[in-house]
This record gives C-alpha cells, sequence and structure tokens, in this order.
C-alpha cells in the first residue's frame, strides 16, 4: 500500500496480496456502517389489505438498509422486500426508503379475514332458475326472488364481526320509486340448491326494505348480520354448510325492480371475521447512503 | 486472542467476549468490504427493457446489494413486487445477474410512456 491504513488479510494469505477475499479488513475499502437495528411490528386487522409502519432514521439522505419480515405462522425469517409464490398474490412485504424514513408495508391481496362467498343459486319467480327478479315488473305482476351461497367458513355460534349481502343490479326498471321488499334469511341447516325455494322455512329476523337502486351493474347492500346469526345458531348447522336468503316484493310500483343473472360478477356474501395477526420487521439501517 | 490482530468492542461489552454482536471489528471476523459502488439511471422505452451494468472485473461472483428507485425518492432493496402498469426491475436471472466481471439489472417499463429508473449496486469483496 502507497498510503498509510490498515490491512489485515487472512492466515497464510500475503500481505502483498489484491485479492478482496484474502482481506479480512483494509481501510482501501470501505464497511457498512450501523445506523439502526431495531424490530417494528404491524397489527393487521380484519379488511385491511395494506398496513404500514415507520422507521425514522433522520439521516437527511437515502441511506443502505436491509429489512426481514416474520409471519406468525412460520418460524422464519425472509428478505423483504418480497414477491409472493407462482402468479397469484397473497401476501407480500414491502420496504421503502426515503431521505427520512424507511418505510416498511405488508399487503394482502384479499382484505383480512374477510371471506367473499360469489352467489351459488338464484332463483325467480318470474324467470326461474338462475334469474334472480324482486319487485313489480312493467306488466304489473309481482316478483319475488332468492339467493344461495355454499361452503360458508362459519362454526357454530361463531362470534364475528360482519356479514353484508352485496345485491347486484343486473337490471332494473323504469319506475324512479324505490324497489320494496321484505327480506329473510332461509332458516335450514344447509340450504339446497333451488328449485323454487320460495316456501322454504324462514328467518324470524327480518327485514323491511325500501331499496332506491343504483345504477346498472352496480351493489346495494343488506347488513344480514342477524339473518345469518339466527341460521349459524341452529342444531344443525355446521361449517361448509349453505345460506340463502328470500326476497318477497312488498308493494312496489309497477316497473319499480331490479334482477341479475347467474353469471359472474353477480351477487356476493361477505362476511368478516375477528382476530388480529402481528407482523414483525427486522431493520438494519446503515449510514451509508444510495444517493 | 491467540493470534496478533485488532478487536474493537462496542461500550460496555467486554473485551474478552466472543459473542460476534459485542464487537466493532475484529480480523477474526471478516469484514464485508465495499469494493465499488455504482449509481446509475436507465432510460426505458414503452414496452421495452433497459440494462444498467457494473463491470467489477473481480474474476469471481461477488456478493452484491442492489437498490432501485422506481417510484421517485422511493428506494427498495433487491425487487420489488412488480408494477403491472409501471416500471419494476426484472427478476429473471436470464436477465438480471451477477457474474464474475460484471453484474447487471434490468427494468421493465409496462407504462404507456418512456420512463426512467435508477439503480444503486454495491459491488463486495467477497464471495457471493
Amino acid at each position: 500500500m502507497s498510503n498509510i491504513g490498515i490491512k489485515v488479510v487472512n492466515a497464510g494469505t500475503s500481505i502483498q496480496s489484491n485479492d478482496p477475499r484474502d482481506i479480512i479488513l483494509s481501510s482501501k475499502y470501505s464497511m457498512f456502517k450501523y445506523h439502526y437495528d431495531g424490530t417494528i411490528s404491524l397489527t393487521v386487522n380484519p379488511g385491511d389489505t395494506d398496513v404500514y409502519g415507520t422507521v425514522a432514521h433522520n439521516l437527511g439522505y437515502i441511506p443502505a438498509s436491509m429489512s426481514y419480515v416474520s409471519y406468525p405462522d412460520t418460524n422464519l425469517q425472509t428478505f423483504v422486500p418480497e414477491i409472493p409464490y407462482g402468479v397469484d398474490l397473497q401476501r407480500y412485504s414491502s420496504a421503502k426508503m426515503g431521505t427520512s424514513n424507511l418505510v416498511v408495508g405488508f399487503h394482502l391481496a384479499e382484505p383480512y379475514n374477510q371471506f367473499t362467498y360469489d352467489i351459488n343459486d338464484y332463483w325467480s319467480t318470474r324467470r326461474g332458475a338462475n334469474y334472480f327478479d324482486v319487485g313489480k315488473y312493467s306488466d304489473g305482476n309481482t316478483m319475488n326472488g332468492a339467493t344461495r351461497f355454499t361452503n360458508i367458513n362459519l362454526n357454530k355460534n361463531e362470534s364475528y364481526i360482519s356479514a353484508n349481502l352485496d345485491v347486484l343490479v343486473g337490471s332494473k326498471g323504469t319506475a324512479s320509486t324505490d324497489t320494496k321488499f321484505n327480506f329473510y334469511g332461509i332458516d335450514e341447516d344447509n340450504t339446497s340448491s333451488f328449485g323454487d325455494p320460495m316456501g322454504r322455512d324462514r328467518t324470524t329476523s327480518t327485514q323491511s326494505k325500501s331499496q332506491s337502486l343504483p345504477p346498472i351493474n352496480n351493489y346495494f347492500g343488506i347488513d344480514v348480520h342477524n339473518e345469518v346469526n339466527e341460521i349459524i345458531s341452529r342444531a344443525g348447522w355446521s361449517n361448509g354448510n349453505a345460506i340463502g336468503f328470500l326476497f318477497f316484493n312488498n308493494n312496489s310500483d309497477t316497473g319499480a325492480y331490479f334482477g341479475d343473472a347467474l353469471v359472474l360478477p353477480a351477487s356476493k356474501l361477505t362476511i368478516t371475521k375477528s382476530g388480529s395477526m402481528t407482523i414483525t420487521f427486522k431493520v438494519i439501517i446503515f449510514k451509508d447512503r444510495i444517493i | 486472542m491467540g493470534d496478533y490482530g485488532i478487536k474493537v468492542m462496542l461500550p460496555g461489552k467486554d473485551i474478552t467476549s466472543s459473542e460476534p454482536r459485542d464487537h466493532v471489528l475484529s480480523s477474526k471476523f471478516s469484514a464485508v468490504k465495499i469494493v465499488n459502488e455504482t449509481l446509475g439511471t436507465v432510460v426505458i422505452s414503452s414496452g421495452g427493457t433497459a440494462y444498467g451494468t457494473v463491470n467489477h472485473n473481480l474474476g469471481f461472483v461477488p456478493l452484491t446489494l442492489l437498490y432501485t428507485e422506481t417510484t421517485p425518492n422511493s428506494w427498495e432493496m433487491g425487487f420489488p413486487f412488480p408494477s403491472p402498469a409501471g416500471i419494476y426491475p426484472n427478476s429473471n436471472p436470464n436477465f438480471t445477474n451477477i457474474g464474475t466481471a460484471k453484474s447487471i439489472v434490468a427494468f421493465v417499463n409496462n407504462a404507456l410512456t418512456t420512463g426512467t429508473a435508477r439503480y444503486k449496486i454495491y459491488t463486495m469483496g467477497d464471495s457471493g
């Protein structure tokens, strides 16, 4: 070395070696210098899709860093950012560096602990199977309808946060007034696929709705928590059974109706269960600047 | 220490400690040495791929750290989740790889307009 400095080489290696692999440390080569070494935990709550946490470094420039993440269902640390396995993303983590902070993030494709069920059966008293109509048609005839969802992930009497039925308005009448209907759950352990379900037992819980309809191909929502609770409290209910709902026209004006067909997208049932998850990041920030 | 060398401990740590985390530096533990830092910018046409290259000429495949900026003033390490509508580094080893003479990082642009990305590559004097 022509300059004054420090150079320590591996045992058995010449001090004059220029191969970096022979060198334990050398003042010729900079090394990463620790600025921050700590952990940060994020809480993922039901319904969350993106959760963030901030580690302040206040260096005034963008520093080099390394981050790792561990999930509660594994005992392993993995590098951040991580790309989820395969094409379909399920969850992944990120770490983005700025001049003052490093922001770690956890991302889900679907809201945490939220389960959405696509329609499995429709029924219309006007059009029969695979169709759904509620209200009073333009010819003055009453229309009643039903929906059914299968493989419901709820245990008997399980407590959960919410249950919402999103009804897709695939078609609607020309009346400007609300569509009025009475709404029930189908009070059965595991309601079967439809062949005119309108006579099936109904839940005690019921709702009288006066529904202003959204534009076609949009949804309106019904809180079905009470109806679902009544069904899953049945003696014969078990996880994975089917749930259905009945709609009965209630004095709608002629031309006040909505309908849909069994083609996705269609009506859906969304159940949000309780329970949070903690994600822990290990963050190391160096004093060395990227830029 | 039976051999001659250098050992520096963190404040409050015993000089005789053999716990690596108690050390600031020690000639007993080889340090990860930065032999090259390269900051680069690539311009990527819409639908295209552009490459950043570091000619390290070390003769071996080095330990390497990659940071990328595909959103202004927001840097990430390695390969962030691909942006379906923007610019992202391509983790396919056929495009981004480390060799014995050079390291290459490829960026893909899925946006409708030409864009830029920056990268910082740290090349270490240690085998990867």
